[in-house]
């Protein structure tokens, strides 16, 4: 029984480089895919929803966050019911193994550091605070879905079309945000951004806030707004949106056509923003005559 | 002390206390500045800031005050229980659920009244449920663990109910639904609650005389010609009326009719029907002293008045329950 020893020999070597084999390709096959094929996503928070519905081919999408179907909230919501979503927990999350995870920095942290524990790409977006934010936001979800053709073009008409407002008109109202609690942006924020670039001047950032902070009826009362605008009530009810509707703010609001409330393209870090800029132009340029007779006459 | 000295001044203690109110607040104005722009219009914001905001505070701080007072009163009259108060009963916590039902099924904005009515609603039941209870047992203390469980059930059900809420901010309203409190109160809600109170005040001082016989025993006081089923029904009505429709615009706030006739009693003998009056304006003048307090300690926030209110009431409500038991055995 000479024999033996070669015959081992030969069925080591066969197993060694039918493995060696395997290896190399269990390499190379995912790199193919990744070559041809985009990053698959699933989104974990609504703005991260908003970012991929713009910029990413359909096949990328594996899921979204369950508010992306609010008609409310989300700006892309016809086009969002299209998808399957999430409530954000690791496990669902997992299991659909997508290349990669969005999310915002401040959301589902316990989540999404689990997930990365687990081996998953998660890349987590700051939410924006001014409009420079929302392009960098755009550029950087553009790279990460090989999609960086498609944000340029988003970039540039933004860009073009923010250029077009009037920011410094010869009356500016002087405009208090309302939210629920009594919560009022200050200057580190979209919606104070949104503000200016309808020709406004923010009574939260005059106050010297900087994210924003929480400000009482009285308080409010006392800086004489022109113009308040609260968050529109949500479903059920809450004291804390039932203040923003306290009668005395109504003193202010006398000259006013209409309750202005916020709406969706308040929220999120998406080029409709400036439709909400669009939107409180043009309720300034109405604005404008009676605050020029009244300044006129002092 | 003569009743009328004493009336006249709890009245004179609600007047500074009330003066007191309107000039604290967030706004940085001098006191001089906001009471003449209370009494004359300077056709600015602080006018409406004094007219439209701390008046109404100040006000219902007052009828929710007097609501608690005197319910606690008429409660203790009538069960001849000094542990008896609409809070610890779970008068108040069941006014709380049947407001909050209100207002998150959507029944509350149908029309105007929905929401007392409701609250009112909540109460009558929770009172309906301790009257069978009193009637199977004549334990002080059974009939107070009894209002504890009633207290606690309301307690859950309005959690429960404000957490399914699909409104994002209602379940952080649980606080307010049980610690009660007069932030951003308007006139609308002092419309809203005051006829309503009125009702609830009127059935409870007509019961004075009934609660005076009463303390002689339920068979001497029949044979005086007391109506007693008469007292009973005016007893819950007045106190369903008076909490629920406090309530629904405060907030359940609770150890105030338990303090207040404590402190009252030595000050007007054995009398309970004196004790009514003196306890609704005690209750004024304690509600409007806590609302100052919690804006004291921190002005910007709202901290919820249960939280002083139980600071005061919980010890004594430990010392009532040592002394009575000692009584009892």
């Amino acid at each position: 029984m000479i024999v033996t020893p070669p015959q081992f020999n030969l069925s080591t070597r066969a197993i060694l480089s039918m493995a060696l084999a395997l290896i190399l390709m269990s390499i190379a096959i995912p790199q193919k895919a990744f070559a041809t094929q985009k990053p698959r996503v699933v989104s974990m928070n609504l703005c991260t929803d908003q970012l991929v519905l713009l910029l990413a081919d359909p096949e990328q999408i594996i899921s979204l966050s369950y508010l992306s179907h609010d008609e409310r909230s989300s700006v892309y919501a016809e086009e969002a019911v299209a998808y399957p979503t999430n409530r954000g927990l690791a496990e669902e999350v997992y299991i659909l193994k997508p290349d990669v995870i969005v999310t915002g920095t401040y959301s589902n942290w316990t989540a999404s550091s689990m997930l990365e524990q687990l081996g998953m790409r998660v890349e987590r977006f700051e939410p924006a605070y001014q409009f420079s934010d929302i392009t960098a936001n755009i550029k950087a979800m553009g790279e990460l879905l090989h999609q960086s053709d498609k944000a340029d073009q988003i970039i540039a008409e933004f860009d073009a079309r923010l250029a077009d407002f009037q920011t410094d008109p010869a009356v500016q109202p002087r405009a208090a945000l309302y939210a629920a609690n009594g919560y009022t942006s200050g200057k580190s924020s979209i919606a104070h951004h949104i503000l200016v670039a309808a020709g406004f001047r923010n009574i939260g950032a005059e106050l010297g806030y900087d994210y924003g902070a929480k400000l009482a009826i009285e308080s409010l009362l006392m800086t004489s707004p022109d113009l308040i605008v609260t968050n529109p009530p949500g479903f059920g009810h809450a004291k804390a949106e039932e203040m923003t509707r306290h009668p005395a703010l109504d003193y202010f609001q006398k000259n006013m056509p209409t309750e202005v409330t916020t709406n969706k393209n308040w929220v999120c870090d998406t080029p409709l923003v400036l439709d909400a800029v669009a939107e409180l132009t043009t309720l300034r340029e109405a604005m404008a005559r009676p605050l020029t007779q009244k300044e006129g006459s002092q | 002390m003569k009743q009328t000295s004493l009336l006249l001044m709890l009245s004179l203690l609600i007047f500074l206390l009330g003066a007191v109110s309107v000039v604290i607040g967030p706004a940085d104005v001098t006191l001089g500045a906001s009471l003449t722009a209370l009494i004359q219009d300077d056709g600015g914001p602080l006018t409406i800031v004094m007219r439209e905001i701390r008046l109404p505070r100040m006000l219902l701080a007052i009828f929710v005050g007097f609501s608690l007072g005197l319910s606690g009163a008429a409660m203790q009259g009538y069960l001849r229980n000094p542990l008896a108060e609409p809070g610890l009963l779970g008068v108040s916590g069941s006014a709380s659920l049947g407001a909050v039902l209100a207002l998150q099924t959507g029944f509350a904005a149908t029309a105007f009244y929905i929401l007392p009515l409701s609250a009112i609603t909540g109460a009558l039941l929770c009172a309906l449920i301790l009257l069978v209870i009193s009637g199977k047992s004549r334990s002080i203390l059974a009939l107070i663990l009894s209002g504890v469980a009633v207290s606690a059930l309301a307690g859950s059900f309005t959690s429960l109910v404000l957490n399914l809420s699909p409104n994002p901010w209602a379940a952080s309203e649980i606080m307010f639904w049980m610690m009660g409190s007069l932030a951003n109160t308007s006139f609308n809600h002092i419309w809203l609650a005051l006829p309503l109170m009125v009702i609830g005040w009127t059935s409870l001082l007509l019961t004075g005389k009934a609660i005076d016989a009463l303390t002689l025993g339920e068979d001497a006081a029949a044979s005086l010609g007391i109506n007693l089923r008469r007292l009973r029904l005016q007893v819950i009505i007045g106190t369903s009326f008076a909490v629920g429709a406090a309530t629904a615009v405060a907030g359940a706030i609770g150890f105030v009719g338990l303090v207040i006739p404590h402190i009252l009693r030595p000050l007007v003998g054995s009398h309970p029907s004196r004790l009514l009056l003196a306890s609704g304006l005690g209750g004024a003048a304690l509600v409007l002293t806590t609302d100052i307090i919690v804006r004291v300690i921190v002005p910007s926030q709202d901290l919820k008045l249960g939280v002083i209110m139980a600071l005061i009431g919980a010890p004594l409500f430990l010392h009532l329950i040592f002394t009575t038991g000692r009584k009892e055995s």
